[in-house]
């Protein structure tokens, strides 16, 4: 379980998280909503312990990373997997290297087994004999597989999607939004996927979770949030360019 | 804005204020923030597990590769040096200390200094381009998902590949200006062959040649943990990797010629 408690986070004057609190249970796929910018991918970060917050804690299965050890950390970090907006595969390493980067890096394992691990785990992502190519041979939609493959790698208790359907064609977004379903039902893990894409976010999430000016406005099943009363989630989830998000941004404008 | 708020910007002392509050924030930001990054890159590196294989790739990257450019630079400087300094010498009928006087200036400032520099625009914007890349495309980050830090993946192989080479490039480049100026000595000036040797070798004192290498040891670390500085810290898209490019060349080079005029006078001293 997670347990994202009262998370502040400030970039020089802007108040980015403004008290986020969140909990994600056992095997559940969370989705967190959201407009561009707006905080999702720093709370993310935040999990994942690249940045940490001015105050409040993160707590996984009841232990906060902050107060680990160095040592300790890194351990525990590779119990997530994280698959980056832009896939982030390393430009100067074969595909190879980069799904099995956490093998190569923090085990003692032998080339061959690392190398049947990186087969596998690009099996499950629906890719094969591609393990000598480099990154920039790949299309986008195979570049986030080879992401995903390579979060996988660690076999992790928990994965992260940074808006993993965004830049895709429709076909290939939802063949991404399969391959969360599949981890989700094959490894038993954690997931929380952020996006500011709806039919993905319908299409995978057990709850969904709404961050709007720093916070968490609304948490619930697909269903509760497709018939939330709120009328920011309702402007949101409708996609609608007149409503409370607009009005507020445009009264800040005024201001400024 | 209108012409004349920009105007009035230009004659605003507030504005002045402003703008000299903001680039000195930014020079101490930047001064403390290599500093951090060259104690955590000596902590590391006292802990130990070196990725050699990298650090030879570097070593590679970093020395190797730059040997023509060193070359020519070297070269030229010694040719240049023996013409300048015979028409000089001329005057007093002292030409027979030209190769004395190549080989203390190469040795004591002119190898180690130049091939910084050239180090410094090749290889320092090299390594903040890079690493700048590396941190837009959120690689870094994806470094630090994994469990790798990234001052151990990615600094510590340069800082060493910076060290050495540099030292051996230094070494090199004085070779070769010595080559350079017996080439005008012998084939323009009429010196013998024996003379230049024996004379440039008799003039050096082991003082000259250690001072000259302890220097490049500095720069090599100097261009390779500013060119990291500038590549972690490179913001937004290819206007952010431009941008931290050139300030990592600007400040390496200003490091290098400012901390040489420190050796210098330590140098004299001691």
């Amino acid at each position: 379980m997670i347990q994202i408690q009262g998370i502040h986070k400030w970039f020089g004057q802007n108040h980015v998280l403004q008290g986020v609190d969140l909990t994600i249970k056992e095997g559940e796929t969370l989705v967190i909503i959201g407009r561009s910018g707006c905080g999702k991918s720093v709370l993310l970060k935040h999990i994942i312990g690249i940045l940490e917050p001015e105050e409040g804690d993160i707590k996984i299965d009841g232990r906060s990373v902050r107060t680990m050890p160095q040592g300790e950390q890194d351990q525990f970090r590779l119990q997530l997997g994280m698959l980056f907006q832009g896939a982030a595969l390393f430009d100067s390493l074969t595909v190879r290297e980069n799904v099995g980067f956490s093998l190569y890096e923090h085990t003692k394992l032998s080339e061959e087994v690392i190398s049947q691990k990186v087969r596998e785990k690009l099996g499950l992502v629906g890719l094969r004999d591609i393990e000598n190519l480099m990154p920039a041979s790949l299309s986008g939609g195979m570049k986030k597989r080879v992401g995903l493959a390579r979060a996988i790698c660690s076999e992790p208790k928990i994965i992260l999607y940074d808006e993993p359907t965004t830049g895709l064609d429709p076909i290939n977004a939802d063949v991404i939004n399969d391959l969360i379903l599949r981890m989700q039902e094959q490894l038993k893990v954690i997931s929380i996927v952020v996006t500011h894409d709806m039919t993905s976010a319908y299409k995978v999430a057990d709850r969904i979770a709404m961050l709007y000016d720093g916070k968490i406005i609304g948490v619930g099943t697909p269903d509760e949030i497709k018939n939330s009363k709120d009328p920011i989630i309702q402007q949101f989830i409708t996609g609608s360019a007149r409503g409370p998000i607009t009005d507020q941004e445009k009264k800040e404008t005024e201001l400024l | 804005m209108t012409h004349w708020q920009n105007m009035k910007k230009w004659v605003s002392v507030r504005s002045w204020l402003k703008e000299f509050g903001r680039l000195s924030l930014d020079i101490f930001q930047g001064a403390g923030g290599i500093a951090l990054l060259f104690r955590d890159t000596c902590s590391l590196l006292l802990e130990g597990k070196i990725r050699w294989k990298a650090t030879i790739s570097q070593m590679n990257k970093i020395g190797v590769t730059s040997l023509p450019l060193v070359f020519l630079t070297a070269l030229f400087t010694g040719m240049v040096l023996a013409l300048q300094s015979a028409y000089q010498l001329r005057l007093f009928a002292a030409e027979k200390f030209t190769s004395d006087l190549i080989s203390v200036s190469l040795c004591r400032e002119l190898g180690p200094v130049l091939t910084a520099m050239v180090v410094a625009g090749r290889v320092g914007a090299s390594i903040a381009a890079e690493l700048g890349t590396m941190k837009v495309t959120e690689q870094i980050d994806a470094l630090k998902a994994l469990a790798t830090n990234p001052i151990r993946y990615l600094v510590i192989p340069r800082f060493i590949a910076a060290l050495f080479m540099l030292f051996i490039l230094t070494i090199y480049a004085d070779c070769i200006g010595m080559f350079g100026g017996y080439l005008i000595s012998v084939f323009k000036l009429g010196m013998s062959s024996h003379m230049y040797i024996k004379r440039g070798i008799d003039a050096l004192v082991v003082k000259d040649v250690v001072t000259g290498l302890i220097k490049a040891f500095f720069f090599g670390g100097f261009i390779s943990i500013v060119g990291c500085y500038f590549g972690f810290n490179a913001r937004g898209g290819a206007e952010g990797v431009g941008r931290a490019t050139m300030l990592a060349v600007v400040v390496s080079l200003i490091l290098v010629i400012s901390s040489d005029g420190l050796f210098s006078a330590i140098f004299y001293f001691f």
